[in-house]
């Protein structure tokens, strides 16, 4: 009998075929291949295997965005310095009329002068802007459904897709709300401020400030907005996909007899190793967004802080029109900058909200 | 100093005339004037010297600086024929004549209200 029971053991033992996992249903290559050639060098390479270098990309988008903004102040200067010589010029002329109309007519001289140098670079700035805004938005219609789709199959079947639907809406109303009301705001600011330069008067003083505050109230608005509503969905759809995760494992544990348990943690391991690839995928694109953001935030950004400084030296110069023209135009570059943050924090936010989801 | 010498001697000069001869009293005023503006056009040299640089090194348009320039140009001539004229009590010609210099100004800056405002127009 025992050899019998030995024999039927040796037997078991040498009858064991080899068993592979399958792979997991979950490609998340988008969030790396619909990355600009440029933003790809700053991000690196995507590791799902819980490898990927953050630091040495958060070092290579420091060093881009420094690199960056130094060959934007070298391309700026000579404009700027432009500026500061029809500003003194003007000042000098000023002095020499000594006041009245004719002076007021030099001062209206420079305003002009310097908006006709200054037109075209403002022209390529909203271009940029508007590259910038599209090329993220791209990116964000590609990675978003691979980084959610790994969210999906981590567990969180529910708030994946409740939070999909409400982050597509919000990217949606947020492009529509950017192109059709925000930017056409910002023309209407900068051609205000450059009428009010000629003619300076109450009624478009208030026109200017009212379309500055419907700008900003408009931006700010809609990012806290929809990041408040990406943010509730899946905060009310989360408890809904740990409970579903945890009663389908009592299922699995308790019906099986044996081989339930193990079954029950094979699954925890490939939802654990899903969600390792959901985080590595999010955190990519968080990157991505930002190498996306890096060269329009410096040109904007220099050019901004170059038109502060040429008002400053206007004002202490030329007299209060061109300083104004000049802080209108930083202003202008401000509201910008605003726009393309609002664009970015919302992606942050979506990226952030698959991160931060946590089920089983 | 050789301006200011020449103005007050000829200040001087034009007020002890101006009792019996008004017209010659004028006259000296106009003189005077007219030296003191050539003597001043050799210091404009520096001003020239700004404007070159801002031209060849900044890459600043002619364009731009031209009207500037007449723009100054008038304001200065007719604020000072303006001023001749009422010495010569002639007040409605003083006023004719800023009226005048404001028109030239505005001329000369013309291209460049014209090309602001296609810019205004553009961005609306």
């Amino acid at each position: 009998m025992k050899r019998v029971i030995g024999i039927l053991l040796l037997v078991l033992l040498f009858s064991t075929v080899p068993v592979y996992a399958d792979e997991l249903p979950l490609d998340v290559s988008a969030v790396e291949q619909e990355l600009s050639k440029e933003a790809r060098a700053i991000s690196g390479e995507l590791a799902t295997d819980g490898s990927y270098d953050v630091e040495g990309a958060i070092a290579r988008l420091l060093r881009r965005t420094k690199e960056e903004a130094i060959e934007n102040l070298r391309a700026e200067l000579k404009s700027v310095t432009g500026i500061i010589a029809v500003a003194m010029l003007c000042a000098v002329a000023e002095v020499l009329i000594g006041g009245g109309r004719g002076a007021e007519l030099v001062s209206l001289c420079a305003c002009a002068a310097v908006t006709l140098m200054t037109a075209g670079g403002l022209d390529s700035m909203t271009a940029q802007l508007n590259d910038a805004i599209l090329s993220m938005d791209t990116y964000a219609r590609s990675a978003i459904p691979a980084v959610y789709s790994a969210l999906a199959v981590s567990g969180a079947v529910v708030s994946a897709g409740a939070s999909y639907a409400a982050v597509c809406l919000g990217l949606n109303v947020m492009m529509d709300v950017l192109h059709k009301l925000t930017l056409p705001l910002i023309y209407t600011f900068l051609a205000l401020c450059i009428t009010r330069s000629i003619y300076p008067n109450p009624i478009l003083n208030a026109a200017v400030n009212t379309v500055k505050w419907a700008a900003g109230t408009l931006m700010t608005t809609l990012t806290m907005g929809i990041s408040a509503y990406i943010s509730l969905t899946g905060a009310l759809t989360g408890p809904a996909d740990a409970a579903a995760v945890k009663g389908t494992k009592t299922v699995i544990a308790t019906t099986l007899p044996v081989v339930g348990g193990i079954l029950s943690d094979a699954a925890s391991t490939v939802l654990a190793s899903a969600g390792v690839i959901k985080n590595a995928a999010g955190v990519f694109a968080l990157l991505g967004v930002c190498a996306l953001c890096v060269a329009p935030f410096a040109a904007i950004g220099v050019k901004l802080l170059l038109f502060r400084f040429c008002a400053a030296v206007a004002s202490a110069m030329e007299g209060p029109r061109l300083a104004g023209l000049l802080g209108d135009f930083s202003m202008a570059l401000a509201m910008m900058l605003g726009l393309l943050g609002s664009m970015a924090i919302m992606l942050f936010v979506v990226f952030m909200a698959a991160l931060r989801t946590v089920s089983g | 100093m050789k301006a200011a010498a020449l103005v007050l001697l000829s200040a001087c000069a034009a007020l002890l005339v101006r009792r019996t001869n008004p017209e010659l009293g004028l006259a000296l005023s106009v003189a005077s004037v007219c030296v003191v503006l050539l003597l001043s056009l050799t210091m404009l040299g520096a001003l020239s010297t700004l404007r070159d640089t801002a031209r060849r090194v900044y890459g600043v348009s002619e364009v731009y600086l031209l009207p500037v320039i007449k723009c100054c140009a008038a304001a200065i001539l007719a604020r000072l024929s303006a001023d001749l004229c009422r010495e010569a009590s002639q007040s409605a010609a003083a006023s004719a004549m800023e009226l005048l210099g404001v028109l030239c100004a505005l001329a000369s800056a013309m291209p460049l209200l014209t090309s602001m405002l296609s810019v205004i127009g553009e961005l609306l």
